[in-house]
């Protein structure tokens, strides 16, 4: 007589806890390496030049001493 | 298709086993990455680049209303540009005229001079010289901690003779070297 072999089928509670044991392990995993990440500072590169800038402003006004003398004027 | 429980738990121990590797993955990739790093007898390492840095904490100056052919100066008025060292190197500082100040004479002239009035470290070029297009030198060795980290700059002007009447503004562009 042929006696087939029945499988033992897993707990659907057995599932949720091992599905909420991944969530809770990749989140975590993210964390740690944010926070490793994030705990110091990348290395960059050395500032060679900076720049920085100034004004000079004034308002010119006519000095009657420079005035051209047109030629009509002294005739 | 139903998937069996059997299979999801497979699948999902391939999740947990893929996360915590790829965790560590990340993690050894960061060691290589990173300077700096505690090791276990607690000693850390940094690394901080160098910068030179700066900024004009005063950056005008405002010489009011000139008539053509006067002159006038920064210093009985007191009105300086101020440089502050803000990297961590000592800076050497040069200064070039990036916007001409008069439409009748070009940089460098007689008619638009500077120089260093004071400078709390580093050495100081006190004497008044044309602003020139490709710079010229104001202070070198000016440090970078507080309180002796900044230089005031002078300027001396002469309206020439036929500059049209009008405003006025010319436009300084220092740059700052590690030196």
């Amino acid at each position: 007589m042929y006696m087939s072999k029945k499988k033992k089928e897993v707990s659907d509670k057995l599932v949720v806890v091992l599905l909420a044991v991944a969530v809770i392990v990749s989140v975590l995993g993210a964390y740690v390496v944010y926070d490793y990440s994030h705990s110091y500072g990348i290395e960059s590169e050395p500032i060679v030049e900076d720049y920085a800038t100034g004004s000079v402003v004034l308002s010119v006004v006519e000095n009657p001493d420079f005035r051209e003398v047109s030629v009509d004027e002294d005739i | 298709m139903k998937i069996s429980n059997n299979s999801i738990i497979v699948l999902l121990f391939v999740a947990i086993v893929a996360s915590i590797s790829g965790t560590f993955f990340a993690m050894s990739f960061l060691n290589e990455v990173i300077t700096g790093a505690a090791t276990t007898t607690g000693n850390v390492t940094l690394t901080i680049p160098s910068a030179a840095d700066c900024s004009a904490t005063d950056a005008l100056i405002a010489f009011g209303t000139l008539a053509q052919g006067a002159s006038n100066q920064s210093e009985p008025s007191l009105d300086f540009i101020v440089i502050n060292n803000t990297g961590n190197v000592n800076l050497k500082i040069t200064a070039a005229a990036t916007v001409e100040l008069f439409s009748t004479q070009s940089a460098p002239s007689d008619f638009w001079q500077i120089h260093c009035n004071n400078s709390l470290s580093g050495t100081c070029n006190t004497t008044y010289h044309q602003v020139h297009n490709t710079g010229s030198v104001i202070v070198t060795s000016l440090d970078y901690s507080d309180v002796i980290d900044n230089v005031t700059i002078g300027i001396n002007v002469t309206v020439p003779a036929p500059e049209p009447a009008g405003e006025k503004n010319g436009e300084i562009t220092f740059t700052c070297l590690e030196g």
